[in-house]
């Protein structure tokens, strides 16, 4: 055993913490009578006096081995964080708490994922080693509790285009994308309207995507051979859904390759709303329409269309060639100078995806932004550029 | 021994320690980018102006334009309207006091109440839980079933609604309240402090607030009128300690500058009461039955003219007074002369670009920018007088305080509105005495007193600001009942055609405003499910006050 493995650590850490509201976020603030008598009057926002600090509990552990003399490599790691007393600021409410507004601690959600880690140093010769590394995650988010009052708390950050925004809804995951979609019968069927053979539009916004993939996995290579250092890192996303909001308006605008048979007449697929969609005899629709002449086709097709299901990519993040030209130099400049690298690196240079847009890798908003932030929601974004890098690196 | 109690010591001044840090933490860290605590009598302004309609439009005079169209104050000029129709609309029409009540003067008068108190401002609390008592038998009345024990608790996401009764004994327990604190002289400036909040209503007046709780009971036990359980003796009692002369009346007043919320929500500065041109479906006009009674059309005063219609009404360029029926709109009144202007003096004979005024010169009553806007009156509280007399069998009593009401309503009038009203129609004491001489109106024995003519005296001594008041008598009386000789009570008043009524009806005439939308339709709406008001007749659901 002991020649086999040669290096074993099981690891595990539980911590509470805690975070505290907005600055004042406790306080209600009075506004500006500018009717008769002025003074002052309460703003729409309960800013709850009753506020307790939002909590986190995480838990995790994990193992970490060696092998084969420390060249296999292992490391694993279970976690699950669970934040409780969340702040719900600006939500609406029943005007009986004496406001508009309400803010207080009522949701609750919890994280939990893997990580696994595995590095294998496959060659190590003289003149030639490869170093291999994979790096896997999979995480799943889950919102616990909500007000049962408030059917979907939006983050409004998400909502940048049409009736498509990142929604939280009880029992739901975090990454949602709540959207307008078809009206559907009860057996899931699409109902369609018999006045003019259009699909029927559910005006609500329901969860009807997970931005979150199934799993990411990162494959790292580093390869020396003499003085030549070769390493990539290939990037795979597996599942997650985006709502591609550009394909959505150049549809409307007939410059989406969507379009392109818009001359060509055609039934919906689906059932006629006439009273007899919940029945066992349903109404196949057979009212053709042809999109060229009838706008509607394409400017009435909900959010619900565009979010593309299980979207993956498998790109190649970066390869850097690296050369050391130090045994070129000669004399004092050789002397001076321990290492004196050349490098070329190409970010984004392959990308394979089943996406219909530009690029998945999209984010309506930055880092920056509140919640779980936008990634997922395209609107107008532009696919990340190939690019180079070249340059000189010396040590002395 | 000894050990335990030197733990106890310990743990009293930890108890202590925490008791005394944990108010302080807020006191330190002041939001410093907004006032979070003010003099209580600055947060009155607001609250007063919500009695009537405040810088955002809210208060009684928001829903007055809509169910105005139930009582037949007012008529829509259009034909599309559901309130002519005993219906209702979604999305918070006519829904203005549930959010007056709860908001801008709810949390707002909680804490005028509270620091007041804390100031030991005995006056200014005191016309705080008035203005409550007020509010809270304004709101039941016009909601039906509210939220009243879960109200102003700001730790909760659903709201149970309790029963009228509560709402009725709250708003009694309320007034109780209100008078002991009135009754005592507060410190810290608290006459002063109250005369600058209150301003624009009572400018401070005790004993006038004390007049309006008086006032506020009386109406609680008057609506009980048709329950066994209703004292005509209590009614006479609060009335006679209420208002009695004009200038106890309660009336909102408007700075009217040049800033649009400080002006009349009526006034034509504020625009609200639809546009000018014939053809506008939201504007409101006259109804024909106001005019009808006024002019000595209605069978209950055949032949009166009625001097009070100038300051009211709108004559039309024919100059006469008419009206405009329910449902029917204005545009079948013809010929085109015949249509009374609108309440800003616009003239709907002819055109559909009639612009509307820049000013309130051709404004009258409370249609000008400056109208203070009454919110309870002495000649109500003579009404009430008049009609619990009258139920008890007290005839002459009642004839007296029916004479007073009248005569109360002329003197509001002239106290208040002569503005803009021709020289030769402005009322007098003379013509005041000559109408309460005039045998049809006022009958020489007290035995030829009706309820009719006290119901539509009443009516005409409340049109226009008091018409909350007036639905909640139309419903008493069932909007159709009939008095012991057979006469309807409201005599002349003729309901929408069957086919007219909103189609979510069944058939039936409106008793109650939905809950606010926006609030409770879609952030309440299991409470709803449980009341009941989900159902699509739910407007029609007969109130508590008004059955046996």
């Amino acid at each position: 055993m002991k020649e086999v493995a040669s290096y074993w650590k099981l690891r595990g850490s539980l911590a509470s913490t805690a975070r505290s509201s907005a600055p004042y976020a406790n306080q209600s603030i009075l506004n500006f009578n500018t009717g008769s008598g002025a003074g002052y009057y309460y703003d729409f926002t309960n800013a709850n006096p009753y506020l307790t600090p939002e909590r986190q509990k995480t838990m995790e552990f994990g193992t970490e081995m060696k092998f084969l003399n420390g060249r296999l490599s292992t490391e694993a790691t279970y976690y699950k964080t669970e934040n409780t007393d969340l702040i719900a600021e600006n939500f609406r409410a029943s005007y009986g708490t004496g406001y508009v507004l309400n803010t207080l601690n009522v949701g609750s959600n919890e994280n939990t994922g893997v990580e696994v880690v595995l590095d294998y140093l496959v060659f190590n010769n003289k003149n030639f080693t490869w170093n291999t590394r994979f790096n896997f995650n999979r995480m799943r988010n889950k919102v616990t509790s909500l007000p049962s009052n408030v059917p979907e708390f939006y983050i409004s950050d998400t909502w940048v285009y049409g009736n498509a925004r990142g929604g939280l809804a009880n029992g739901g995951p975090t990454t949602t994308i709540t959207s307008h979609g078809y009206l559907r019968n009860n057996a899931g069927q699409i109902l369609i309207n018999p006045t003019n053979g259009l699909p029927l539009i559910d005006a609500n916004f329901k969860v009807r995507g997970d931005r979150n993939p199934d799993f990411t996995l990162g494959w790292l290579n580093n390869i020396t051979y003499k003085d030549l250092r070769i390493s990539f890192l290939w990037d795979v996303k597996m599942g997650g859904d985006i709502f591609n909001g550009t394909e959505r308006y150049l549809t409307t605008i007939g410059r989406s390759a969507l379009t392109k048979d818009r001359d060509i007449a055609r039934v919906v697929p689906g059932i006629l709303r006439d009273g007899k969609e919940n029945t066992t005899t349903p109404t196949q629709n057979n009212i053709s329409i042809t999109p060229g002449t009838n706008s509607l086709f394409y400017t009435t097709m909900p959010e619900e269309a565009f979010i593309e299901k299980d979207v993956n990519w498998f790109r190649l993040r970066d390869l850097t060639f690296n050369y050391n030209v130090k045994k070129f130099l000669k004399g004092d400049v050789n002397k001076l100078a321990k290492t004196l690298n050349v490098f070329l690196t190409i970010n984004d240079l392959i990308l394979i995806s089943n996406y219909r847009g530009a690029d998945p890798a999209v984010g309506a908003t930055t880092s920056a932004s509140r919640g779980v932030s936008g990634f997922g929601f395209d609107y107008g974004n532009m696919g990340a550029p190939v690019s180079f890098n070249f340059g000189f690196r010396a040590s002395f | 021994m000894k050990y335990n109690f030197k733990n106890l010591l310990v743990l009293s001044a930890l108890i202590v320690s925490v008791a005394s840090c944990s108010k302080k933490i807020d006191e330190a860290y002041k939001n410093p980018n907004y006032d979070v605590k003010v003099a209580p009598e600055t947060l009155m302004p607001q609250i007063v102006a919500s009695m009537a309609g405040n810088y955002g439009g809210h208060g009684p005079m928001h829903d007055i334009r809509y169910i105005g169209a139930y009582v037949q104050n007012f008529a829509f000029a259009g034909t599309q309207s559901n309130f002519d129709r005993m219906g209702h609309t979604n999305a918070d029409v006519a829904q203005s006091f549930w959010r007056s009540h709860y908001y801008d003067i709810g949390q707002n008068n909680v804490k005028l109440i509270e620091w007041a108190l804390e100031n030991k401002q005995w006056e200014i609390a005191g016309v705080g839980k008035a203005i409550f008592a007020w509010s809270w038998l304004t709101l039941t009345d016009y909601h039906g079933e509210v939220i009243l024990k879960d109200a102003f608790n700001t730790d909760l996401i659903t709201f149970k609604y309790d029963t009228q009764e509560e709402v009725y004994m709250h708003a009694r327990k309320l007034s109780f309240e209100a008078l002991d604190l009135l009754n005592k002289t507060g410190e810290n400036g608290s006459q002063a402090a109250l005369a600058t909040g209150d301003a624009f209503l009572y400018g401070g007046n005790v004993s006038k607030w004390k007049k309006f709780v008086y006032g506020v009971l009386a109406r609680t036990h008057h609506h009980l009128s048709n329950k066994s359980i209703y004292k005509a003796d209590s009614v006479l009692y609060y009335t006679n300690l209420a208002m009695k002369e004009t200038s106890d009346d309660a009336l909102v007043k408007f700075a009217a500058t040049s800033v649009s919320a400080t002006n009349n929500f009526f006034g034509p500065f504020r625009n609200n009461l639809g546009g000018a041109t014939i053809t506008t479906p939201t504007a409101i006009r006259q109804s024909a039955f106001i005019a009808d009674l006024m002019s000595g059309l209605n069978p209950a005063f055949t032949g009166v003219a009625d001097p009070r219609a100038i300051y009211l009404l709108r004559k039309n360029s024919n100059g006469t007074f008419k009206g405009v029926e329910p449902v029917k709109g204005q545009l079948v009144i013809l010929p085109g002369t015949d249509r009374p202007e609108s309440f800003h003096g616009v003239s709907q004979a002819t055109g559909t670009n009639n612009t509307a005024p820049a000013t309130d010169v051709n404004c009258r009553f409370i249609f000008r920018n400056s109208a203070p806007f009454p919110v309870m009156t002495a000649s109500e509280m003579a009404f009430l007088r008049a009609e619990a007399a009258f139920l008890k069998g007290d005839k002459a009593t009642a004839l007296t305080a029916y004479k007073e009401g009248i005569a109360k309503h002329f003197d509001l009038l002239m106290a208040n509105y002569n503005t803009n009203v021709p020289t030769a129609d402005l009322l007098t004491t003379a013509k005041r005495d000559a109408f309460l001489a005039n045998t049809k109106v006022v009958p020489a024995s007290s035995n030829s007193l009706t309820l009719p003519m006290i119901m539509l005296q009443k009516y005409i001594a409340l049109w226009g600001h008091g018409t909350m008041e007036t639905w909640v008598d139309m419903r008493r009386y069932h909007y159709t009942d009939k008095d012991a000789s057979g006469v309807q009570v409201y005599t002349g008043f003729t309901l929408p055609a069957a086919a007219d009524i909103f189609q979510d009806n069944g058939g039936k005439m409106a008793y109650r405003m939905r809950p606010r939308f926006n609030s409770e339709y879609v952030w309440n709406i299991n409470e709803l499910n449980r009341i009941g008001a989900t159902t699509i007749d739910y407007h029609t659901k007969e109130m508590w006050f008004s059955t046996k």
